[in-house]
């Protein structure tokens, strides 16, 4: 079995440049990640994208060419298409078990850094679950990959990739039917005391005015402060339906892309039982961690949105933090000495987050949704039964889970985790942080049992 | 802390054990207040593989065997009790239960139990060894390595989370008060009950039933108990949802009605309740042994949970020698035994008869 001193799971941009990093201070690196190409979410495609696709996507997109080129040229280890689907502790090694599509093979590694990512917050409104509704983040892939962009879309829900997703697909030639803003009308009021500390990150702030103009320019309508959306269709999505002060409004489409802002992925942080902190702002749970990044769970690392939604640029600078903080850890002399450094601008790099965490707050009606809604798709459980159920005496996820089977389908949980989660919290009127979360076990995604019959016992 | 006044029982533990125990109280018109910890706690309850289960229980004496006889014979009474308390339909099934062997050893050791049991004389209890080719006319898919099976007609299974959720709503139902996220801190003795108190609650009562699983130790300590109960790590592996392709039960596999499989389930040393890459492969080779189609079916989760084991695997039912009026219950076969602790166990709690199984179930045997 091959030992590494550190594995990197995720190949976005923590995880790349991480990667870099730690084999540029000498580390023994493998990298794993489920894509076929380096990249991760953000950068997905990335080398493959043509100058066109690159002008469509953005100047923010085209940075990830250099940071892929960095990471292929970095000597570093590196596993694509390949699932982890668990890690186990054992004599001071991270045992990890993997699947690579021709079967399951086991590697060590003494330190872990997950840079899983970001994943998007579920949007439980009425009809979610029709064909023809998909994530904001769904419809981008396909723009990235594909080169493919919907037709007669709507995109509505709250966060900086709808409008950012709305901008490509206008320099993509089709623009998006309507952008609906849900919650309340006045966001940017809202968020304005924390718009003096954002100016520090006024690049961020200028990328958004753009995105408005372009949203503008290119006669998109712009609704903002819905309320009581749904989505109408037998069969599949034909129209949106939402209230603005008291107005009703009705867009005929053929697509949906809901988007209500990310979180931390989760899965992994959680299948390893790291220690999780409520995050009121961004409104979700958080790894807990040392200022290295290091969480609660000795040698595993996290970086990236993963470590609490900063960004790619933070994700890039977090990831060379801890490849030094490892590399020192390792013995590597003076290998720290760059981190203030580092520190510095990840500070300025996160000035304009809680103005974006305040504008884009997740709106009620997502995070309370009506009881006939449903937000476990897998088992089609409603809202109304989760309360019903939580009146019964289910004190959080764990428990419905049992009761009502709810996060026990093939997704695990991985989509309606967060709304289950706040679900929990606003029946109980209790905390998110105590209503808790689902326990993530192994296989991280499904696999079939002869894989798992394959690796060899100890 | 709020005091919740007074109830004739209450009962530490709102599990499997602890809600059949409080639905039998209940019906027999006390008033009960059950105690149950947060989500995360460890969690037999949840981990219960759900098999309705006679043939293998009684290897150490012939109480266990009778205790099981007396609960299976309960079950489809207690089921139709749950569903009229609550349309919870917990889909008791049985007929054919097989545990199958996939070598001479396993068969030898396997016949040796069941003779064993047997020999109790118990009239419903018809199991009993087949070769093979039996097997095989009851599972056509059984693959190479299965070289017979113990099998019988009084064991199956049901639903056990269905159960679980069937109880604790009959429970409610029948005016019981659960009160979740509240671990029990203390018992202690106050007149002539006891005061027993959690993070917000307090209540008196004069008896107390502590089935609080593998917390149980520390609570019934004080009470001049020995250390009753022991963790012991189980894992099961849970499929895909199938076409229905086994409507027969066997110990280690079994297809739920919406179409997942349960394989299970190992027994380990129990320190943690996660999911190991070791345990997990151990069942997906069995499974893939005892049934090669099913080699291919996704796996959609693994599953641990520490097993609520005494030492020598048989029930705990006992009163404190110090302090009258201290209960308790526990034993790893929540589902099996549930309909005995919804009868005859709570009504010796309220003050009925003891069944006479229970001197062999005193927690003494392990002083």
């Amino acid at each position: 079995m091959k030992q590494y001193q550190l594995a990197v799971i995720g190949a976005g941009p923590a995880g790349m440049a991480a990667a870099t990093e730690a084999s540029r201070q000498g580390l023994s690196v493998i990298v794993l990640d489920e894509q076929a190409q380096p990249g991760g979410q953000i950068y997905r495609a990335i080398e493959q994208a043509s100058p066109q696709r690159l002008a469509v996507l953005g100047a923010d997109y085209a940075k990830g060419s250099a940071l892929a080129a960095g990471f292929r040229a970095s000597g570093a280890d590196y596993l694509p298409s390949t699932l982890l689907w668990n890690a186990e502790r054992k004599d001071g090694h991270f045992l990890l078990d993997l699947s690579t599509g021709a079967g399951s093979r086991r590697i060590s590694a003494s330190r872990l850094l997950v840079a899983t990512g970001a994943v998007e917050r579920p949007v439980p409104v009425p009809g979610w679950t029709l064909p023809g509704v998909t994530t904001a983040g769904a419809l981008q892939i396909l723009l990235k990959a594909h080169g493919g962009v919907a037709q007669s879309a709507v995109l509505a829900g709250a966060g900086p990739l709808l409008l950012l997703l709305a901008q490509q697909m206008i320099a993509a030639g089709v623009a998006p039917r309507a952008v609906v803003e849900i919650g309340p009308a006045n966001r940017l009021r809202r968020a304005l005391p924390f718009l003096p500390r954002a100016l520090a990150g006024w690049r961020y702030l200028v990328k958004g005015a753009g995105m408005l103009r372009a949203l503008r320019q290119a006669g998109v309508a712009w609704y903002q402060g819905a309320s009581g959306f749904w989505i109408e269709g037998s069969g599949e999505a034909t129209a949106v339906h939402f209230e603005i002060a008291g107005e009703a409004h009705r867009i005929e489409c053929s697509q949906v892309a809901l988007h209500m802002g990310v979180v931390p992925n989760p899965q992994l942080t959680r299948m390893l039982r790291c220690e999780h902190d409520w995050h009121p702002t961004q409104q979700a749970f958080v790894p807990r961690t040392d200022v290295f990044f290091e969480t609660s769970e000795a040698g595993v690392f996290v970086a990236g949105d993963g470590a609490g939604i900063g960004g790619a640029a933070s994700a890039v600078l977090r990831g060379q933090l801890v490849a030094l903080r490892i590399a020192a850890l390792e013995g590597v002399r003076g290998a720290e000495a760059r981190i203030p450094a580092i520190r510095r601008r990840l500070k300025r790099d996160a000035a304009v987050r809680p103005f974006l965490e305040a504008l884009y707050a997740p709106a009620e009606e997502v995070l309370n949704p009506t009881d006939t809604t449903l937000v476990c798709r897998c088992e089609e459980v409603t809202a109304g039964a989760i309360r019903q159920a939580v009146a019964g005496g289910a004190p959080g996820p764990n428990q419905l889970k049992a009761f009502l089977r709810c996060g026990m389908g093939p997704c695990q949980g991985r989509t309606c985790g967060p709304a289950v989660t706040a679900l929990v919290a606003r029946t109980r009127g209790v905390s998110e942080a105590e209503a808790g979360y689902f326990r993530v076990r192994p296989p991280l995604k499904p696999l079939p049992l002869s894989e798992l019959a394959d690796i060899a016992e100890d | 802390m709020e005091d919740l006044g007074t109830r004739e029982l209450v009962i530490a533990g709102g599990g499997l054990v602890g809600m059949a125990v409080g639905v039998g109280a209940l019906s027999l018109g006390a008033s009960v207040l059950a105690f149950d910890a947060g989500d995360t706690s460890l969690r037999a309850s949840r981990g219960n593989f759900g098999l309705i289960w006679g043939q293998s229980k009684g290897a150490r004496g012939r109480d266990y065997a009778a205790w099981t006889q007396r609960a299976i014979a309960a079950w489809p009474a207690f089921q139709d009790e749950i569903r009229e308390l609550t349309g919870i339909d917990t889909g008791l099934r049985t007929g054919a239960g097989l545990h199958l062997c996939l070598s001479e050893e396993e068969f030898d050791a396997r016949s040796r139990l069941i003779q064993k049991i047997a020999g109790y004389g118990f009239p419903d209890n018809d199991a009993r060894m087949i070769r093979r080719d039996e097997v095989r006319s009851l599972l056509p898919g059984i693959g190479p390595d299965v070289v017979g099976a113990s099998f019988s007609t009084q064991d199956g299974d049901c639903h056990s989370l269905a159960l679980y959720r069937g109880l604790a709503e009959a429970y409610s139902r029948l005016g019981g008060a659960l009160k979740t996220a509240q671990p029990v801190l203390g018992i202690t003795p106050s007149g002539s009950g006891y005061r027993v108190t959690t993070p917000e609650f307090s209540v008196w009562s004069p008896r107390v039933l502590i089935a609080a699983g593998l917390g149980t130790n520390a609570l019934a300590r004080p009470f001049g108990f020995p250390d009753v109960v022991i963790g012991q790590r189980g894992q099961i592996l849970v499929t895909e949802r199938l076409q229905p392709f086994l409507d027969v039960v066997t110990s280690g596999l079994r297809q739920l009605p919406e179409g997942t499989v349960l394989i299970g389930d190992t027994k380990e040393e129990g320190e943690h309740d996660r999911a190991t890459s070791s345990g997990i492969s151990y069942l997906a080779r069995r499974a893939a042994r005892a049934f090669p189609a099913i080699a291919h079916a996704r796996v959609v989760r693994a599953w641990a949970a520490l097993r609520v084991l005494t030492p020598d695997g048989d029930p705990v039912y006992d009163e404190s020698p110090t302090h009258p009026g201290i209960f308790v219950a526990s034993t790893h076969s929540g589902v099996t035994l549930a309909s005995a602790h919804r009868g005859p166990l709570a009504h010796w709690l309220m003050g009925g008869q003891r069944p006479p199984e229970f001197a062999a179930f005193s927690a003494r045997r392990f002083t």
